[in-house]
């Protein structure tokens, strides 16, 4: 449909958006699913309703029904029990709706990988939008993945590549090898 | 009984964290992340120690090849115009790193430190991969590497 439109349409369209984000955009609720977590993440997300991260001062509220949900929040390494009620959760979301993966296990399958229990990350059930790495990710970890997926703040962490010129292979270092 | 409860509360203030406004000061016990220094790292000389104790492979060895022009001073009479050259890459995943820093204690050339950051969160996966290549000085091939914990990223 964007293709469709000219260029002053589009850019209206972009500052309405950008308004409607920065007017909007401070609001959030949250629905968290364990899909097969250690609890380590949730004592961590537990602990952003505590007096000393309070994220309601951000206006970020947890409630307990995806149907009032704007965000999905997901621990745990994807056991294959929980795909079909994620997948349910998910539906149940109204549009516009973010995916955020929390702890190393939703986010790549962290030390427990994948197995005959597990898939190994949330990447291949939802579309994540934030990931949020961590065993399990500080509250303060936890409070940038949420604001990074609001847009309010900037990502730190970025691919990089080195290309390092090595000296001569000396023998091997390691005695096992 | 309130009213010492209210008095506690006036003389202790407000405790609540600042931090999307103010950078929050973290303890010094607070681990956070390895970084890698690639300078530093004897991967190109065939340590692995920092793979071998990683536990959820989020450190890993793969083996990358590039075909490129052999330089013009190494030809000599006959010409090879097409050489295939392999590096070792090592590549750290934050996505899979549960940040246990067993990697720093394996490392001998310090090159892997722990840092105390904690904006971590990223929008891919792929900017949660820090990977570095090993190339040979003298453009050789590297000896053939073997590749640990899969090689999942080759």
């Amino acid at each position: 449909m964007a293709d469709t439109l000219d260029k002053a349409t589009r850019e209206a369209a972009e500052q309405l958006q950008a308004r409607v984000q920065r007017l909007l955009g401070h609001s959030l609720h949250i629905r968290h699913v364990d899909a097969g977590s250690c609890n380590a993440c949730e004592a961590e997300i537990k602990m952003l309703l505590n007096p000393y991260y309070d994220i309601q001062r951000l206006g970020i509220f947890f409630t307990v029904t995806p149907r009032h949900a704007d965000m999905l929040l997901v621990t745990g390494c994807m056991t294959r029990a929980m795909v079909d009620p994620l997948r349910q959760t998910y539906e149940a979301m109204p549009d516009p709706r973010l995916v955020v993966a929390v702890g190393a296990c939703a986010c790549t399958g962290g030390i427990f990988g994948q197995s005959a229990y597990t898939l190994g990350g949330i990447g291949d059930i939802l579309p994540v939008d934030v990931y949020i790495p961590g065993c399990p990710p500080s509250p303060l970890t936890l409070i940038h993945g949420l604001l990074l997926a609001l847009g309010r703040a900037e990502q730190r962490m970025h691919h990089d590549t080195r290309q390092v010129k090595s000296s001569r292979a000396l023998p091997m270092l390691t005695p096992g090898a | 009984m309130i009213l010492s409860w209210l008095r506690r509360g006036l003389r202790t203030g407000v405790l609540t964290t600042r931090y999307p406004a103010a950078r929050e000061e973290m303890p010094r016990e607070f681990r956070g992340r390895p970084a890698l220094d690639a300078e530093r790292c004897l991967a190109g000389q065939g340590c692995d120690r920092c793979v071998q104790a990683c536990l959820p492979a989020a450190l890993s060895l793969a083996t990358v090849t590039s075909r490129g022009v052999q330089p013009l001073w190494e030809r000599g009479n006959m010409p090879r115009p097409l050489t295939t050259i392999s590096a070792p890459q090592l590549t750290l995943d934050y996505g899979r790193c549960i940040m246990c820093g067993l990697c720093v204690t394996a490392c001998p050339a310090d090159a892997l430190r722990m840092v105390g950051d904690y904006e971590l969160a990223s929008t891919t996966s792929n900017d949660l991969r820090v990977s570095a290549v090993f190339i040979q000085e003298d453009g050789a091939s590297g000896r053939d590497y073997e590749e640990k914990n899969n090689g999942r990223y080759a």
